[in-house]
């Protein structure tokens, strides 16, 4: 979603009139949200949230983890909002931040846990099937850039691109984090397809 | 399971039976923010500046002792760097004297890296895409490689300091590459040259930072002794894998992005230009 909301807006037109200025600037989130409205930026991500929340649930393989994952992301992403450039996209600088926050929430407690746990993810719906889980074990096992890289390309359907704005890396790097994250998956399903 | 559409699509399933909606979720987060308290602008992440006269007049004083501070520093960690090598401390592994004299030939090759086109496009060198250092299930394409050999590098973790921005990246050796292989970069459009850190890092040493709460010194070149491959359970027989972290130590000089690296073995020389996403500097 790209933060075009002055461009797009219709009231746009009139941005230049003298009185209808006023209006232009209540209707756009953005610059109420640069200007320190956090009930505007909300309004700016809510299309973002359930994508925030696929993303944190396959990083964390927990959804519990992944709503606060998410929640802190967005306390973060507000805070953050001067630094998002003018005209850049708004999705992949936010769920750049989501999979930072879900990377230190593994690093801490929630990684401690899920160690901690035979081989099965916090969090499961019930009856999975077992290639499932064997499957949600190996997306788990990933190390965090490729298991990044793979949700957001496999699971969110981002274009490489996007993902290597997420990340602050090139569209090369990227595709060569997911063949390697691709080639992890096979190998790990493959060895315990034969013990 | 053996196509990579069908891979994708249980790995979809798999993740799916994590991911149960949460309707709560887009109110919850709204709540939270509506919560917050208005800030301005200067006290969302970014320094304030003082208005007062005297304490702007004190914060310059202040930067111009950090800055002769900073220089200090620097002098005497490259002063103590040459030293130390004069006295033949390598800052490298293993330094046989063959190799010291490759490796001091190598050194004094020119850097000859391409000059930033006048349009400001990056003349980034294609990926190799046809060699395969890694052990991996039968029937897996080899991913892209930055360089065209005979010496490659893949990954490119962004790591980051307060001032500056690295990559943890992978530099790879093919079985035929014998004796040291020197690499040193620079901006195409900038004015910095390329940094490293690690085990690898070699020569003098040029300044130091702090990542992830570890100290680390930074050289301006990084060499990998072909003979002395570090053990990697993932690469083929033959092929090292060298984990090197590379980066630029300052953000802030509005480079658009374009660096350039030579990679220079006893028998060939290699160019790679990566294009990359530069940090915006903090504060």
């Amino acid at each position: 979603m790209a933060t075009e909301l002055r461009d797009g807006n219709p009231a746009s037109e009139s941005v230049y009139g003298g009185n209808k200025m006023t209006s232009v600037l209540a209707v756009d989130p953005l610059y109420a949200a640069r200007s320190g409205d956090a009930a505007a930026f909300g309004l700016l991500i809510e299309p973002l949230l359930t994508s925030a929340y696929r993303l944190a649930c396959g990083m964390l393989l927990d959804a519990d983890a992944a709503e606060d994952a998410v929640q802190e992301a967005a306390l973060k992403a507000w805070r953050k909002l001067d630094r998002l450039r003018e005209g850049s996209d708004l999705r992949p600088w936010f769920l750049g931040i989501v999979a930072n926050e879900c990377r230190s929430l593994r690093r801490s407690s929630w990684r401690r846990v899920l160690i901690g746990l035979p081989d099965r993810p916090a969090t499961m719906a019930a009856g999975p099937e077992p290639a499932d889980l064997d499957l949600r074990r190996a997306v788990g096992k990933l190390r965090a850039r490729r298991r990044m890289v793979v949700v957001m390309h496999w699971y969110l359907d981002l274009p490489l691109r996007e993902i290597a704005v997420a990340l602050h890396s090139s569209e090369d790097a990227v595709e060569s984090q997911l063949r390697r994250g691709i080639a992890d998956l096979r190998r790990q399903l493959r060895e315990w397809e034969t013990q | 399971m053996n196509s990579e559409a069908e891979l994708r699509q249980r790995v979809r399933i798999a993740i799916d039976g994590v991911a149960a909606p949460r309707p709560w979720l887009v109110g919850a987060v709204q709540a939270t923010l509506r919560r917050q308290r208005r800030l301005p602008r200067c006290d969302r992440g970014r320094p304030v500046v003082a208005r007062h006269a005297s304490g702007v007049i004190a914060g310059q004083g202040l930067k111009i002792v950090g800055a002769l501070l900073v220089l200090l520093v620097l002098a005497s960690t490259v002063v103590y760097g040459r030293l130390a090598r004069d006295a033949g401390m390598q800052s490298h592994p293993t330094g046989l004297s063959a190799e010291q004299a490759q490796l001091a030939r190598l050194e004094k090759r020119p850097l000859q890296l391409p000059v930033m086109p006048a349009d400001g496009s990056c003349p980034v060198t294609p990926m190799t895409s046809d060699v395969q250092p890694y052990r991996v299930p039968d029937g897996t394409p080899p991913e892209p490689l930055f360089g065209p050999g005979p010496v490659y590098a893949s990954g490119g973790t962004e790591v980051d300091s307060t001032t500056a921005q690295y990559w943890d990246v992978d530099f790879i050796t093919p079985p035929g590459v014998a004796g040291p292989v020197l690499i040193r970069g620079r901006q195409l459009d900038g004015r910095l040259d390329v940094v490293f850190a690690g085990p690898f890092a070699a020569g003098d040493v040029v300044g130091s930072d702090t990542v992830r709460g570890k100290r680390m010194d930074l050289h301006r070149e990084a060499l990998l002794l072909a003979g002395a491959r570090p053990s990697n359970s993932e690469a083929l027989p033959g092929w090292g894998i060298w984990p090197v972290r590379q980066g630029l130590a300052d953000v802030s000089g509005g480079a658009t992005g374009c660096v350039g690296f030579q990679v220079d073995t006893p028998t060939s020389s290699e160019v790679v230009v990566v294009s990359y996403l530069p940090r915006v500097a903090v504060g």
